[in-house]
């Protein structure tokens, strides 16, 4: 074994045209400037052969700067698993943009990430530290006001025994192993500063200090003067003390047994403008601490109890903060408040992970527990489901995994015989379905991922289910591909009647097949229903135009007040208005002498989607 | 019923469509007839060897050496040697499936967890049984055919002699006894599967322990005597007890309960951990 000290030379990249014509278009275009950006402006090889030193033979055959540059990718193309990885490395596009000779397969993407000791956890971190300070270089920011770094820390649950992860305070799931992550937000940015991952039986605060100190050497700059908040997991002298070395300000809730006896005793003033809210202020030294600190407190004033107490009760909500900052005590509160945007990007990052799509499939399925909830199949409670239910179901959960070095027939005859038997004339119609009867009796070895994913849908109507459930159908497929498995899904709902529950996050491979559509985002069902009937019900639309001067007709929209949105991107106006405004719009167009060529309503899932959830409309 | 048993012949068919499950078939098919002949080219070694600790007692005219007797002493290897053939199949048996993401499928068929294990359980057991029978018949068939048949003479505590017909019965019971020895050996092996998702650390877990035991067990310390009733390894040694005389069948059944209540706790274990495994990633 020998420390490999990267040497980029020998691989060569070659630089690719994007075609972006009105044919063709390149596929995975979009990543040839990530790849400029990765590999030329961050020199992320040269970061990575520097400060990297995984224990591995000086032989291998791929660079790590290929493996991390594949899953850089594969994040942003949304792919959350080593297989996932695996398909993605199989693009010509992408080889050539890592320059890989071939493909990388996910068992030697497992092994390397196994090589990853805590000394290489390490060493990535100031990978990643060393990019984020070049990045950083580009930033400007106002010095009249604190840029802001949140502190939090996050249960993840998970099932198993993964390394690291120990049993400790769950409040999802008491008693499930879990790791306890610790993060820094940098609420400017919005980019997640530093990250601890830890145990589930970790204290929240622990190591608070040396993290913090881990974040400094990752702040853009010593020029502005910093503002650390926390909740009361961070409430520790170690901490505040570190925070007030660095002549940062800190804001942190506190934590203190006798925190109620603490706050009674303190004079509270009233706020003018406020009726119901009053403070305090003061200071005061904790066991442990070398001098005391300010102290502010509010308290809202939540109801009077008069009824059946001889004086009236008076219920305050308290919150009582340690800082150092010298606004006021309502400015403080407030400032604390807006901590709660931190909460959502932690909720965030936890959930880019999914919204909770394949784990409903996988519940369903009882592949996994619930942890809570209930729900039933065919009405039958899922307690008491007799697995026998399943001979109606169809299911292909992600990845279609057969055994390789048996043929297509076999693996299905063997999944018909589980199903509850199956005619053999069975096997060969489905086959014959999903196109893949000339190579029934090859072994599956030698099928392309596309061909993998066919026999997948082939299994899954084997017994003629009254409902398949699909997680995935078309991920990694090239577009040819997702265009086969989407006619088939159709053919099979149209000819033979079948119900298919279908998971993805393609919304427009969603709104092409699907009738009812249900939007889960952070595990929660946020809307169900007919997907014709969820976009006529909206009042959101997008409609597209094309004039002879866009710009000039972008920046004339822009004024009206009765225009919600107005975007211009390849000469193509894409305008937000409500339906019954569309003749106001014509109208307005024709009065200011445009040339229309176009108008055209559009309302896609993926538009309806992000309004939904807030997001902002490309 | 009828579901397990599907999913057991599925199992022994995916079993007998792997390369790795022929290694212990070649092996010994080509081993044993090159020791069979080279024992009838140079079979005194082997006699000399038999009769080293007789010779000063005894004086024995002509040849002993007969096929029988080859077979009694190839019937060492099932000590350590034999056991890499099974934790090669055992050792592979659920791990690679949870590698390969095959479960998904599975489960999403009527088919209960617990049935996939019992399934992959018994086609581990079928294999185990087969191969151990493979080699007794060849063994004894080829050294009978080879070597030539004859009495079987048995030195141990003392001489025992067995006609061939008897001789026969006693390898028949001998390699029943194996198969449940070897079976041992493959359910630690198929447990350490179930828990890990590579083939390798199985085998080697299952190598080890079985090492570790073996040292443990023929090691004639006072203070370790306490802990021989606990190492499986302790009861290894009764597929030789039907060479004695009378056949002592009352350690036999102790015997076998003993390494039966081994073969029970580690497929217990697997089936519990296997109904918690994470099938998903």
């Amino acid at each position: 074994m020998v420390k490999e000290r990267y040497n980029p030379k020998p691989i060569k990249i070659n630089p690719i045209q994007a075609e972006f014509s009105d044919h063709h278009l390149t596929n995975y275009a979009g990543l040839i400037p990530v790849t400029d950006f990765l590999f030329r402006k961050l020199d992320f090889i040269k970061a990575l052969s520097d400060h990297l030193f995984l224990p591995i033979r000086s032989n291998i055959t791929f660079h790590n700067f290929q493996l991390f540059g594949l899953i850089i990718f594969g994040y942003l193309g949304g792919s959350t698993r080593l297989s996932h990885f695996e398909e993605l490395s199989k693009d010509r596009i992408l080889q050539r943009l890592l320059g890989l000779g071939k493909p990388i397969d996910e068992n030697t993407l497992g092994r390397r990430i196994k090589k990853f000791t805590f000394k290489s956890a390490h060493q990535f971190s100031t990978v990643t530290g060393y990019l984020q300070r070049k990045v950083h270089r580009q930033y400007s920011f106002s010095s009249a006001r604190p840029q802001i770094v949140d502190f939090d820390s996050s249960v993840r649950g998970v099932y198993g025994s993964p390394e690291g992860a120990a049993r400790g305070f769950n409040p999802k799931c008491r008693g499930q192993k879990s790791y306890h992550p610790l993060l820094a937000f940098f609420t400017k940015t919005k980019e997640c500063l530093h990250t601890w991952y830890r145990p589930g039986n970790t204290y929240t605060g622990n190591g608070a200090a040396e993290f913090f100190k881990e974040c400094v050497l990752r702040l853009p700059g010593s020029d502005f003067s910093w503002l650390f908040r926390a909740d009361s997991g961070f409430f520790q002298n170690d901490l505040l003390s570190a925070i007030e070395e660095y002549q940062a300000s800190y804001l942190v809730k506190v934590k203190l047994r006798n925190l109620n006896h603490l706050l009674s005793k303190q004079t509270w003033q009233s706020i003018p403008s406020l009726t119901n809210t009053e403070y305090c202020e003061f200071e005061h030294q904790c066991q442990g601490w070398t001098a005391p600190r300010k102290f502010v407190g509010i308290r809202i004033l939540k109801e009077i109890i008069t009824e059946g107490c001889l004086f009236p009760q008076y219920i305050y909500d308290y919150h009582c903060f340690v800082t150092n900052l010298e606004e006021a005590p309502l400015e403080i509160y407030h400032l604390y408040k807006d901590r709660a945007e931190c909460e959502n990007w932690i909720e965030a990052v936890k959930n880019q992970i999914g919204a909770g799509k394949s784990t409903t499939i996988r519940i369903l399925l009882s592949l996994i527990k619930p942890t809570m909830g209930e729900f039933s199949f065919f009405g039958q409670d899922f307690r008491k489901t007799d697995r026998n239910v399943y001979a109606k179901i169809g299911a292909l959960v992600e990845k279609p995994d057969f055994y390789l070095f048996l043929s297509a027939r076999r693996n299905l005859q063997m999944l018909a015989g589980l199903s509850g038997g199956v005619p053999a004339k069975r096997i060969d119609e489905v086959l014959e379905i999903v196109k893949l009867a000339d190579r029934a009796d090859d072994r599956v070895k030698s099928y392309s991922h596309g061909m993998k994913q066919r026999l997948g849908i082939a299994q899954s109507i084997l017994n003629h289910p009254e409902i398949i459930i699909l997680d995935e159908p078309t991920n990694g497929l090239d577009p040819e591909g997702i265009k086969e498995i989407r006619e088939l899904i159709l053919r099979l709902a149209g000819d033979f009647g079948i119900t298919i529950f279908l998971s993805s996050h393609l919304l427009h491979e969603i709104e092409q097949t699907c009738s009812h559509v249900a939007i889960i985002d952070t595990g929660k069902l946020v809307v169900q229903g007919n997907v014709h009937d969820l976009l006529r019900k909206t009042d959101f639309y997008i409609t597209e135009v094309q004039v002879n001067n866009p710009q000039r007709a972008a920046s004339l929209l822009e004024k009206e007040t009765w225009i919600q949105k107005v975007t211009l991107g390849n000469d193509v106006l894409k305008i937000q208005i409500p339906a019954e405004n569309r003749p106001r719009l014509t109208r307005f167009l024709v009065e200011n002498e445009f040339a229309v060529s176009s108008i055209i309503p559009r309302t896609s899932l993926e538009d309806y989607y992000l309004t939904l959830l807030n997001r902002d409309v490309k | 019923m009828t579901l397990l048993l599907k999913a057991t012949w599925y199992e022994i068919i995916k079993i007998a469509s792997k390369w790795r499950t022929y290694i212990g078939f070649i092996t010994i098919a080509v081993l044993i007839p090159v020791i069979m002949f080279l024992v009838r080219m140079y079979g005194f070694g082997v006699q000399d060897n038999a009769l080293n600790s007789m010779k000063d007692s005894f004086m024995f005219v002509g040849s002993l050496v007969n096929g029988l007797i080859v077979s009694y002493f190839l019937m060492n290897v099932l000590w350590v040697h034999f056991p890499f053939f099974i934790v090669l199949v055992a050792g592979d048996i659920v791990s690679s499936e949870g590698a390969a993401g095959t479960f998904r499928i599975w489960l999403t068929r009527p088919i209960s967890r617990f049935q996939v294990i019992t399934a992959k359980f018994i086609a581990t057991f079928v294999y185990t049984a087969v191969i151990v029978c493979v080699f007794g018949l060849l063994s004894v068939g080829l050294g009978i055919l080879i070597v030539g048949g004859g009495d079987l003479f048995v030195f141990d505590k003392g001489i025992l002699i067995l006609s061939q017909g008897e001789a026969l019965y006693r390898f028949l019971i001998a390699y029943l006894l194996a198969v449940w020895v070897q079976m041992t050996v493959a359910s630690l092996c198929f447990l350490f599967s179930s828990l890990t998702s590579n083939s390798v650390g199985p085998i080697i877990g299952t190598y080890a322990t079985l090492v570790v035991m073996f040292i443990l067990s023929v090691l004639k310390i006072d203070a370790l005597k306490v802990i021989h009733p606990y190492l499986f390894t302790s009861y290894f040694d009764v597929f030789f007890a039907p060479f004695s005389d009378p056949i002592p069948w009352r350690e036999i059944a102790g015997d076998v309960g003993k390494l039966g209540i081994f073969i029970f706790v580690f497929y217990l274990i697997s089936a519990l951990s296997f109904i918690r495994k994470e099938v998903t990633t």
